[in-house]
């Protein structure tokens, strides 16, 4: 079998450094650290993204989770920044370690559902499957706007009342805190 | 095995997604920042998006119903961060704290 080397570098590199900078992030000591290891995973994740073809979504995690939520959260960390830096890393209460074993088990139990699944299904070609046809833009352009406007016109639909009903949210937030504040 | 761990198939993009989905989910546990618990999420919401893409790259070719879930999906996390923001801001000014331990109202 033929392996594509320059893809499985690409792979190795955005996949390591997404976990890297994942890692990172929640280690971190400041916040605003943890912030920028985070836009990193999001570029790392889109760098996936464009492995498998789906460039117009990682255009749009780019411009999304890289580049708008992170202002969010510098305003938001503009607002509240104090010395409260210390005090406020990972904690080291029980539910530390409960989760870390707890996810530990949860881990195993999934690779180990992997390697079943390998095992068990005897036609293992969906496992060493590769994208068959490489996707071109043309046609990804297109399947997408039919399921924006054809397949799942409902849930666009729905979704852009879901839009209305969090802008209006926000600004009923708003004048909640201008009355306590009277 | 050497091919299983250089060729790059499906089960490689699965293996992350569950990868990335598990730090995210321990950083949500132990993070004492509210920053940080949503950037943790956030991390959760795009190991999610990750099988999607890889599903849909790998099995559905012609419709990309991943590609599209995953658009909606990643509009849904950016509102969700926008409330969360907007609802921590609020909680922040009532105690000034961002340590998620001083909200355990429950135990009052």
């Amino acid at each position: 079998m033929e392996i594509d080397i320059l893809k499985t570098l690409i792979f190795y590199g955005f996949a390591g450094a997404t976990l890297f900078f994942a890692l990172l992030s929640i280690f971190s000591f400041r916040i605003l650290y943890s912030l920028l290891s985070a836009v990193c995973v999001f570029f790392a994740v889109a760098g996936i993204y464009f492995t498998l073809g789906a460039d117009y979504n990682a255009v749009i995690q780019i411009a999304i989770y890289g580049i708008a939520v992170p202002i969010l959260f510098v305003l938001a960390i503009m607002f509240t920044s104090d010395k409260l830096d210390k005090k406020t890393y990972i904690t080291v209460q029980p539910r530390f370690f409960f989760s870390f074993f707890g996810l530990g088990v949860l881990f195993l139990s999934l690779i180990y559902l992997i390697i079943i699944s390998l095992s068990l299904n005897s036609n293992i070609d969906w496992v060493m499957q590769k994208q068959a046809v490489f996707i071109n833009k043309y046609q990804m352009f297109k399947a997408i706007s039919d399921g924006f406007f054809v397949d799942y016109a409902l849930a666009f639909e729905l979704f852009s009342v879901l839009l209305l009903i969090v802008v209006v949210g926000i600004s009923t937030l708003g004048l909640i805190k201008e009355k306590t504040d009277d | 095995m050497i091919e299983l761990l250089f060729d790059i198939g499906l089960y490689h993009y699965l293996i992350l997604a569950l990868i990335l989905f598990s730090i995210g989910f321990f950083g949500a546990i132990v993070a004492k920042n509210m920053l940080k618990v949503l950037i943790s999420v956030e991390f959760m919401l795009t190991a999610v998006n990750i099988n999607f893409i890889a599903f849909a790259g790998f099995f559905d070719n012609i419709k990309l119903s991943g590609f599209v879930f995953s658009l909606f999906y990643l509009a849904v996390g950016a509102v969700e961060i926008a409330i969360a923001l907007a609802i921590f801001y609020l909680m922040f000014r009532t105690k000034q704290s961002v340590n998620t331990e001083d909200y355990n109202c429950g135990k009052e």
